[in-house]
C-alpha cells in the first residue's frame, strides 16, 4: 500500500513540478509525463499483485474533513479497474508526450501535464477510496480536472461549449451521488464504506440513483450527451484516457454500489440489461451517423458502455435468480469487456489523433487512402477496429464471447424471466456487434482506404516515435490479453501472428479495380455518408437521418449535392425539452430577482429564520 | 446594606434588558441618522455592562477588561466614527425606507416576542438556565439588526443595523463567554468589520446609498 501512495505521490508530483517548471516545453514534458510514467509503473505493481493474490491491502488516516477519513483498500475489483487507469495512463502519458510536443512553442503545457496528472491520481483514488467524502472529493477532482483537460483548446467556441455541456452533465450525475451516499449514511450511521448496508425498502432508490449517477459517467442512453461532445473536443491522449479509464469509473462506482446493497433484486438486472441494450444499440447507430471520426468514436465508447452494462445485468440477474454461472459470467464478462475497451479504445482514439496529427482534420468525408501513407497507423487502427466488433480472434471476442456465454447460460438453465432476458441480450448483443462492424468498415474504409478525398491528406506523414511507441503497447497488449485469456483463444492467436509474418514481396501492386473506367476520381467513390445510408435508413425511426439531394435537371447534370446528417435525438429533442420546461419553470422566479442587494439579504435572513422556526417547532 | 445591593442585582440586569429592547425598537423607528448613532451608542455602552454581572459569570480582570474595551469601543469609538462620518457625509435623515417606520416597529415587536419563544426552546439546550433573557434580548437584537440591513437604503443606516446584529451577537456570546471565548473574540473581529465600512463611508464619501448592484433595470426608487 506505502508503493501504491507512493506511486500517486510520484504522478501528482510531476504534475506539480510542471506546472511550476515555466520554462522549456522539453522539461514541462519530461516533468509531467515522467512522473506519469514512473508512478503509474510503480502503482500497477500493488494493484497486479491484489489481483493476482486475491489480497486485499488498507491503509487510513483521520482527515480533518468532517465525516471523511482518509481510509484507502486495494482489492480485487479495485485492483481491476487500478489497472485499466494505470496502465492507460501509461500509455497515454507516452503518446501525450510526442502529441503535445508539436504545440511546445506555442502553448505553455505546464497546465495540461498538470490536469493531466491529477486526473491520473483522482481515477486511482476513487477506485481506491473507502469513505464516501473522500470517494466525492476524489469524483470531483476527477471531473474538475478532465473538464480542464476538454478545455484544452478553449479558444475554440465549440470547445468551450462542448466543456460547459460536460461540466453541467458531471455535476447533475454528481448530485444523484450525493443524494446516495446520505441515503446509505442514515442507514449506516458513518460514510465508511465498510459500514454500508442494504438500507431495507431504500436499497431499489440507492441502486436507481447509483445507475442515474454512475450511468451518466459510464455514459449510458439517455446521460451519455455530453460524451459525443467532450471526447473530440478534448487533445487525444485526453480522449483515449476519459473514454478508456474515465467513463469505467462509472461502471466501478455501480459495482462497488452493488456491493454494498448485497441482494439484488430482479428488476436490477432487467434494467441494467435495458440500459445497456439501449446504450449498445443506439450508440453503435449514431455512431454510424457521424463524420467526425473523434465523434464516432465518442459513440462507440456510448455502445460499449451498453456491452458492459449488459453484463453487469446479466451478472445481477443471475445473482438475483439464484443462478450462479450466469452471474459470475456476466460480472466476470463486463470487467473483461472494461479492460479490453480501454485497450482498444485508447489505441483508436490515439490513432484519431495520429490522423489528425498527420492531416489537419478529423472529418471523414476529407480523408480517404491514408493507408499509402501511413501503413503503420492505418494497420493499427484497423487491429483495434476489429477488436472492437468483437471479431475472433482479438480480446474484444473474448470479453463479448464471455457475455453471450451468460446470456446462453440464462437462455438454456434458467427460469422464464432468465431465459427471457438472456434470449434478448443474445439479440441485442448480435444487433450491435454487426452495426459495430460496419461503423468500423465504414470509418476504416473511408479514412484509410480507396483515393484521398482532399489535399490534406497528400502531406500526411506517420505519426513520431513515442506516438507509435504507445499505439504498438496497446497493440502487444490487446494481443497479450487475448492470448493469456482462456486457452483455446491463445491458440488461435497463433496462426495470426503467423500470417502477420508472411512476406509482404508475393503481394504483387496494380491499380484498384476501376469496373472498366479508366479515369477513376476520389469523388466516385463511396463516402462515409453513402456508404452509412443503407444502414440509417433502415433504422430511420429511431435515427431520423436527415438527407438532402440537390440534383439539376438536363441531360448533363454537373452539380449534384448529397448531404446526410444524423442528429443524437437524446440531445436534440430530450434534453433540448427538458431544459426549456426548466427554464419555463425557473423563469417564474424572475419575478423575485430584485435590483438591491437588500433584498437578497432580506430573502437570506428570512430563509435562515423561517428554517430556524421550523427547527424549533420540529424539536 | 450590601445584602440589599445584592438583591437589586437581578432586577438591574432586566433593567438593562429592557433599555437595550427599547433602543432596538427606537432603531427600527426612527429616521434621522444623528439620533440613531446616539442610540446605537448607548446600546453598546449598556452592553459594556454586562459581563460585570454575576450572571455572566465570575468576577474578574478579564470581566473587566471585556468590559472596559467593548464600552470605549461601542460606546464611545464606533459612535464618534459614525458621527464623523456623518458630519462628512453631509445628510441628517434616510428617508427612502425600503420598509415604512411603522410596518418596522410591528416587525420589531413580532420579533422581540418571536425571540423570547426561541430563548425557551433552545436555553435548556446550552444548559444554562439563567441564559434565557440572555439568548432572547440577543436574538432579537441580531434579527432587527439585520432588517435594518435589509429594509434601509443609505449606508450609514445599514452601517448601525449591522452594528446592531452584531450587538446581539454579543450579548448571545457573552453569556457564554465562560465556555465560548470564541464567541466574544468573533465579536471583536465584527467590531474591526465596522469598522472597515465606516472608513469606507468617510473616505469615499458615500452621501447617499450603496451602489445598486444590478444594471439594465431604471432606477425609479433612487431618483434624486
Amino acid at each position: 500500500m506505502e508503493l501504491f501512495l507512493l506511486a500517486l505521490a510520484v504522478i501528482f508530483g510531476g504534475g506539480a513540478l510542471a506546472l511550476l517548471s515555466g520554462g522549456g516545453a522539453r522539461l514541462t514534458a519530461a516533468l509531467g509525463a515522467g512522473g506519469a510514467i514512473a508512478g503509474c509503473a510503480l502503482g500497477l505493481i500493488p494493484a497486479v499483485s491484489s489481483l493476482v493474490r486475491g489480497e486485499r491491502y488498507e491503509w487510513s488516516a483521520p482527515w480533518s474533513a468532517p465525516y471523511g477519513s482518509l481510509s484507502l483498500a486495494i482489492d480485487p475489483l479495485s485492483a481491476v479497474f487500478l489497472i485499466i487507469v494505470f496502465g492507460l495512463s501509461l500509455t497515454a502519458a507516452v503518446y501525450g508526450a510526442g502529441y503535445l510536443a508539436h504545440l511546445g512553442g506555442a502553448r505553455r503545457l505546464g497546465s495540461p501535464w498538470f490536469f493531466f496528472n491529477t486526473l491520473v491520481v483522482s481515477m486511482a483514488a476513487v477506485t481506491v477510496a473507502q469513505n464516501a467524502v473522500l470517494f466525492l472529493v476524489a469524483w470531483e477532482t476527477m471531473s474538475l480536472a478532465s473538464f480542464f483537460l476538454v478545455m484544452f483548446d478553449h479558444a475554440d467556441e465549440e470547445t468551450r461549449t462542448a466543456g460547459f455541456v460536460y461540466l453541467a452533465a458531471t455535476h447533475l450525475g454528481a448530485a444523484f451521488l450525493f443524494a446516495m451516499f446520505v441515503i446509505l449514511a442514515q442507514g449506516a450511521g458513518s460514510l465508511e464504506f465498510r459500514d454500508f448496508s442494504a438500507p431495507g425498502a431504500l436499497a431499489g432508490v440507492v441502486f436507481a440513483l447509483a445507475v442515474v449517477g454512475f450511468g451518466s459517467k459510464a455514459g449510458l442512453v439517455p446521460f451519455h450527451v455530453w460524451l459525443p461532445v467532450a471526447h473530440p473536443a478534448a487533445p487525444s491522449h485526453v480522449s483515449a484516457l476519459m473514454s478508456g479509464a474515465m467513463i469505467k469509473m462509472g461502471v466501478y462506482g455501480l459495482l462497488r454500489t452493488m456491493t454494498f446493497l448485497e441482494y439484488p433484486q430482479l428488476w436490477w438486472g432487467l434494467a441494467l440489461i435495458g440500459l445497456g441494450a439501449l446504450s449498445a444499440v443506439c450508440g453503435a447507430l449514431w455512431a454510424l451517423g457521424q463524420d467526425d471520426l473523434k465523434k464516432a468514436l465518442a459513440y462507440s465508447t456510448v455502445e460499449n458502455a451498453g456491452i458492459i452494462t449488459m453484463g453487469i445485468g446479466l451478472g445481477a440477474l443471475g445473482a438475483s435468480q439464484d443462478a450462479p454461472a450466469v452471474a459470475a459470467l456476466g460480472f466476470g464478462g463486463a470487467l473483461f469487456h472494461a479492460f479490453n475497451h480501454a485497450l482498444f479504445k485508447g489505441l483508436l482514439f490515439m490513432n484519431a489523433g495520429a490522423v489528425a496529427h498527420a492531416t489537419g482534420t478529423r472529418r471523414m468525408s476529407l480523408l480517404g487512402g491514408l493507408m499509402k501513407k501511413t501503413p503503420l497507423t492505418g494497420s493499427l487502427f484497423i487491429f483495434g477496429g476489429a477488436a472492437i466488433c468483437g471479431l475472433p480472434p482479438l480480446n474484444g471476442f473474448i470479453s463479448e464471447f464471455l457475455i453471450y456465454l451468460a446470456a446462453f447460460a440464462g437462455a438454456v438453465d434458467g427460469g422464464p424471466v432468465t431465459a427471457g432476458a438472456g434470449l434478448a441480450v443474445i439479440v441485442f448483443m448480435a444487433v450491435t456487434g454487426t452495426l459495430a462492424a460496419a461503423g468500423v468498415a465504414r470509418a476504416g474504409g473511408a479514412v484509410f482506404l480507396g483515393a484521398a478525398r482532399s489535399a490534406a491528406v497528400e502531406k500526411a506523414h506517420e505519426p513520431g516515435p513515442s506516438m507509435l511507441a504507445a499505439m504498438l503497447a496497446l497493440a502487444v497488449m490487446m494481443t497479450l490479453a487475448a492470448a493469456l485469456a482462456p486457452a483455446v483463444a491463445g491458440l488461435l492467436t497463433a496462426p495470426v501472428v503467423e500470417l502477420a509474418a508472411s512476406d509482404p514481396a508475393a503481394v504483387e501492386e496494380s491499380v484498384t479495380w476501376d469496373c472498366g473506367y479508366a479515369a477513376p476520381s476520389a469523388r466516385m467513390q463511396y463516402t462515409p455518408s453513402s456508404f452509412a445510408q443503407p444502414v440509417s435508413d433502415f433504422f430511420h425511426i429511431i435515427l431520423r437521418p436527415r438527407a438532402a439531394l440537390a440534383m439539376e435537371d438536363g441531360l448533363f447534370p454537373k452539380r449534384t449535392v448529397f448531404s446526410h446528417e444524423t442528429d443524437d435525438p437524446v440531445e436534440s429533442e430530450f434534453y433540448r425539452r427538458l431544459f426549456a420546461a426548466a427554464a419555463r419553470g425557473i423563469g417564474k422566479l424572475q419575478a423575485f430577482r430584485a435590483a438591491r442587494a437588500n433584498v437578497y439579504i432580506f430573502y437570506t435572513a428570512g430563509a435562515l429564520l423561517a428554517l430556524l422556526v421550523w427547527g424549533l417547532i420540529l424539536s | 446594606m450590601a445584602d440589599m445591593a445584592l438583591a437589586l442585582v437581578p432586577q438591574l440586569l432586566n433593567l438593562i434588558f429592557m433599555a437595550l429592547l427599547i433602543t432596538n425598537l427606537y432603531l427600527l423607528g426612527s429616521s434621522r441618522l444623528g439620533s440613531l448613532i446616539w442610540t446605537a451608542g448607548a446600546q453598546g455602552a449598556l452592553l459594556a455592562a454586562l459581563p460585570l454581572f454575576p450572571q455572566v459569570g465570575e468576577f474578574s480582570t478579564h470581566a473587566v477588561i471585556l468590559a472596559a474595551g467593548s464600552g470605549m469601543l461601542k460606546g464611545a469609538v464606533i459612535p464618534w466614527l459614525l458621527l464623523w462620518a456623518l458630519r462628512d457625509a453631509n445628510i441628517r435623515r434616510d428617508v427612502e425606507p425600503l420598509v415604512g417606520y411603522s410596518l418596522s416597529l410591528t416587525f420589531g415587536v413580532a420579533v422581540t416576542g418571536l425571540s423570547f419563544w426561541f430563548a425557551e426552546k433552545i436555553a435548556g439546550g446550552l444548559h444554562a438556565g439563567e441564559g434565557a433573557p440572555f439568548v432572547a434580548v440577543g436574538v432579537s437584537m441580531a434579527l432587527c439588526g439585520m432588517f435594518l440591513i435589509a429594509s434601509r437604503t443609505k449606508a450609514l443606516t445599514q452601517v448601525i443595523g449591522y452594528l446592531t446584529l452584531e450587538n446581539g451577537i454579543y450579548v448571545f456570546g457573552v453569556s457564554l463567554a465562560a465556555r465560548q471565548p470564541f464567541v466574544v473574540e468573533m465579536g471583536i473581529f465584527l467590531d474591526i468589520f465596522v469598522f472597515i465600512f465606516v472608513g469606507g463611508i468617510v473616505m469615499f464619501r458615500i452621501n447617499r446609498t450603496f451602489d445598486r448592484i444590478e444594471k439594465g433595470r431604471a432606477p425609479t426608487e433612487d431618483a434624486p
